[in-house]
This record gives C-alpha cells, structure tokens and sequence, in this order.
C-alpha cells in the first residue's frame, strides 16, 4: 500500500480543496486505506458541526472601538496641527508652555480613557463582548467563585493554606482548608440555583 | 495660528481631572454589609471586625472586597458543633449565593468562636439603599445531632455527614491509640500528611445548563469531538447501593451529562444520594472531580437512573492540558427515606485507591493539622477529650 498521505492533505480532500490530481490520487489511496478513510470522515463530521455562538473568542469589542476612534480623532487633530503650524511670533509664545500642557492633558485623557475601558473593565471582568456566557462556578487554589453575566462573587481561600477544591453536579464549587491562626476547618460553598 | 486656546485647555485638563476622579469613590464597608441571625438564634454575634475591607464604586461597577472576622457566641445550652452561615448579595441572580460552614467544632454552651469571611463581589452600581452583602444563619447543629436553622443550603445534612465522619475518623484514631499505642499513631497521621501532600490537584468548573464558557485563552482551533465514556465503578462492600451502569459524554477536559444506573441493596428507601465522580486522565493519573447528588424516591431493593445535564471541566495548575480518559464513580453518601446516613466505613476507606482519591474528612484535616502545628502530646490530649 502507498504511504498515508499528510493529515493536512487528507483534511485539504475533505474540503474537496486539492488539485484535481492531488484529488484523484488520494481518492485511489483512500479506497483501499480504511484508516485514512476514517480521518477523512471525521474531518467531513467536523466541518458539517454548526460553530456554537460560544466558540467566538473572547475579545472585549466595544472598549476596542472606543480605543480606535480616540486614537483616529488624535490624529486628525495632530495633523491638523502639524500643516496649520508656523512660528509663533512673541505675544503667542507665552502660551506655548500652555498648549504643551494641553496636549499633554487631552493625551493623558485618551490614554487614560483607553487603560479604563481596556484595561479596567477587563480587571472588572464585566462582558463587554455581546457573546452570552453561560453562568458557571469554578474552585480553584484560590478560591470558590460564581460568575453570572457581569456578576462576580467569590471567596476566596487565604493563601498558603493546603485546600480540598470540588464540584457537585447540582451547581456547586466547594473549597476546605484549615484556618492558620485557629486550627479551625472552614469550608466555602458558591451555589448557582 | 493657536489651535487650542487656554480656555479650552484648561477645561480639558478639569475634564481629565473629573473622570479620573469618577472612575474610583470609596464606600463605607461597614454599610455595605449585614450580619442577620434570627431572634431565637442559638448563636449570636459578640463582634466583628471588617480589618482591610474596602467598598469601592469604579464606572458602572461596585467592587466590595471583604476581610471579615465574626466572633460568635454559643448561646444554647448544647455543646456546638458546625454552623454555616448564609452569605446573600443583594439583587444577585436567582439563586446566586454563597456560604461559610465551619464543621469540625466543639464549642461548649456562653464559649466563643471565630468565623472568617474573606469575599469579593462586583456587580453593576444599581440605584438604591441597603446592604451590598447580608449574612444569615443557615444551620447550627449540636452534639445530640439536632439542628437549629432555615435549613435553604441543606445545611442540616452536610454539617450531619461531616460529623458521622468526624466520629468515625475520632474513634478510628482512638483505637489505634489504644490497641498499638502513640507510635503507632503518629505513622498513621505521617501517612496521612503525606498523602495530603501527594494528592494530585486540579481546578474544577461546572455550569448547569450543558456548556461551559470558553477560556478567554483557549485557542480556536482546538475541537475535540463528543464521546461516549462507559463509567466503571469502585464497589464498597458495606455501601447500601451498587452502581450497574453509566455513561457520560466526553470531550478533552470536559465531560458531561452523566446518567447512572443504580440498584438499592437495602430493604428502606433511599431519599437522596451523593456519588462520588472520578475522572482518569490519558497520562493515568486520577482524581476526585466531584460529586453526583440526587434527590430520589427509591423503594427498597428498587432501581433507578440518575440523570443530569451538567458539564464540569478540569484545568490542570501546572497548564498542561488534561485529557479525559476514563470515569469512576462510587457510593458517596446515602440518606434513606427515615432520616439515617449512610457513609462509607473508615474499612472501606482504606482501600488503597480510595484512599488516594479521597479526601480526609473535615475532623481528619484538623486532626492532621493539630499534629503538624503542636505536635503528638496536644493531638492526645485531644483524642482523650
């Protein structure tokens, strides 16, 4: 029997994107070849999936665009500064110091703006992003933690502490450890319904 | 010519000095939160005390970061020995809750204890009064195994499981002590440690309705397709159930929707069960995911199917990617239609795969801890109370 053919190919024949030759020579390998059939029949399964709304990735879009026009509306006005400009004469040099400052502060602003909305919202964990995610407990080292849309609530487990960390079908994350000071066994629970 | 004149410069450096300013006003901790037993409570709040707490309102966002310490007071004539406590945030979703149980106790009648409550919530800023955070009593129960409390949490069961345990594992301890004396002791809970300390960790998530949210860093090219995955089960000989067949779907680190059948071996009917859900992964190792609960009406000597929709996934810590291999189940727990619970024997427990995948029970973890903090002399002294 003739080699297998690279996953790529085999994924590339699924997609009926070969050449014609490619095409016909991988057809005559996969009628004998119940293996790479096999692959090739997964790859058709795969791409016949609908893409779940969840596979969208998590990108934080409306902070993203208010970055973008900030950062257009900067440099329309930067360069209408740049071909208005000629020197200053005496009176207006004055002022210069007072124009450096402005520009300064408007760009303090924008980046100022830009690190709350990328930045801070993202700490924030809210969802910016119009992808409805279902609402789901977690247990961690670090913690139990519910989150529901923009709403977060967590206990958290002080660090250092040797903790148990589980999950009940029903909706629940559970985390146990041993207080350090008191010796006493405290366990957390978040609870979705 | 200008392009900014100084006017507008300097109601743009006070616009950027308003909006740095409204990004982050500091709240009151203290209001934002409400301690709320009931009258008739058989513990009571002495103090408490908020430490590094802080309430802060950021955009449309209020962030409450709370480092709390309750001191309560054993106001009933019994002897205590777990409380939960009920933490609600106000306006949260339906049915989004938290709680604080400290199992494990004996607190004598007029003693106090502590309670730590280390929490942190963001919500949108809504309009309105009252408390960001309420904490209620949920269940108190006393050493003749009777519970005070609203019971919402089912509270009653949980804290009377743990002390089964804590009594099974004390009396364990007990008899060693007595028939092979403190050496033999101290081995046992040096195994213990050490097996504290092997147990391999991983992170747990679980959602209700099937799917999982996606991890902000999963790549998109990664699809693993469903699978059917055959549960096989580890039989405790005294467990009132036996567990015939179960299936799950699996995909990666995710499995869900898990179905299993089950037979009762006794001749009461069983009200609720909580089986325990172990996952193998492609590299061989195991661990406890969790547990499978179900309220049930099984007759004696009936059958049933245990039937639920939820999708759990595991994320190793070390961020090598977890492969799901294979499912184990086993009887974790029985309440029969009386009243009674059934827990494994501390016998069953010491088979040696068991005993890796379990944890210790709540008494056991203080135990340890005791021995490892103050040593051999104050773990007797302890086992002699």
């Amino acid at each position: 029997m003739n080699p297998h053919p690279e996953l790529a190919a085999l994924a590339l024949y699924s997609g009926r994107d070969l050449p014609l030759l490619e095409r016909w020579s991988i057809g005559r390998h996969l009628a004998t070849c119940p293996v790479c059939s096999a692959e090739v029949a997964a790859f058709r399964a795969l791409s016949a999936q609908p893409i779940a709304e969840n596979f969208v990735p998590d990108i934080a879009w409306k902070p993203l665009a208010e970055e973008m026009r900030a950062n257009i509306r900067l440099g329309l006005e930067a360069s209408e500064a740049i071909s208005a400009y000629r020197r200053p004469t005496p009176s207006e040099e004055r002022w210069l110091n007072w124009r450096a400052a402005a520009m300064v502060a408007s760009l303090m602003a924008v980046v100022g703006s830009g690190w709350w909305f990328a930045v801070s919202a993202k700490k924030l964990d809210q969802p910016v992003a119009s992808v409805v995610q279902p609402a789901s407990v977690e247990a961690t080292d670090s913690g139990v933690e519910i989150k529901d849309g923009n709403l977060t609530l967590e206990l958290r487990t002080p660090a250092s502490r040797v903790s148990f960390v589980s999950i009940s079908t029903e909706g629940t994350a559970e985390t146990r450890y041993t207080d350090a000071e008191t010796g006493q066994i405290t366990v957390n629970h978040v609870y979705l319904d | 010519m200008s392009i900014w004149t100084k006017p507008a410069a300097l109601a743009l450096l006070a616009l950027a000095a308003l909006s740095a300013s409204a990004q982050e006003t500091v709240l009151d901790p203290a209001s934002s939160f409400k301690i709320n037993f009931p009258a008739d409570s058989p513990v009571t709040l002495v103090s408490f005390d908020l430490g590094g707490s802080k309430a802060t309102a950021r955009g449309g966002a209020v962030m409450l970061d709370l480092n709390s310490g309750l001191l309560l007071r054993n106001g009933s004539g019994k002897r205590i020995r777990g409380v939960t406590l009920l933490v609600l945030a106000q306006d949260f979703t339906p049915g989004g809750r938290a709680s604080v149980a400290v199992p494990a106790l004996d607190v004598a009648p007029g003693e106090n204890f502590p309670v730590r409550i280390d929490l942190r919530m963001l919500r949108p800023l809504v309009a309105g009064g009252g408390p960001l955070v309420q904490v209620l009593l949920d269940g108190v129960l006393f050493d003749d195994l009777s519970f005070f409390g609203e019971n919402r949490l089912n509270s009653r069961r949980s804290l009377t499981i743990w002390e089964l345990e804590a009594r099974r594992d004390r009396k364990h301890f007990q008899q060693l002590l007595e028939a092979r004396g403190p050496d033999a002791l101290q081995r046992e809970l040096v195994a213990s440690v050490a097996r504290l300390q092997d147990r391999p960790r991983l992170d747990v998530q679980i959602s209700r309705r099937g799917t999982l949210p996606r991890p902000a860093n999963a790549p998109a090219t990664v699809y693993e397709p469903d699978r059917q995955v055959q549960f096989s089960f580890l039989r405790l000989p005294d467990a009132p159930i036996e567990l015939t067949n179960g299936l799950a779907t699996v995909s990666g680190n995710e499995a869900k929707a898990p179905s299993i059948d089950i037979q009762n071996r006794q001749s009461k009917a069983i009200r609720h069960l909580e089986l325990g859900w172990v996952v193998r992964t492609k590299d061989g190792a195991e661990f406890l995911a969790g547990t499978l609960p179900a309220d049930v009406q099984l007759a004696a000597n009936g059958k049933t199917r245990v039937v639920d929709e939820a999708a759990l996934r595991l994320n190793s810590r070390t961020g090598t990617r977890v492969v799901i291999d294979n499912l184990v189940g086993f009887a974790h727990s029985v309440e029969f239609a009386d009243g009674q619970l059934w827990i494994p024997s501390r016998a069953a427990l010491e088979d040696p795969r068991l005993a890796r995948l379990m944890p210790p029970s709540p008494e056991e973890q203080r135990l340890v801890e005791l021995y490892r903090k103050r040593g051999l002399k104050a773990l007797l002294e302890d086992l002699r109370k």
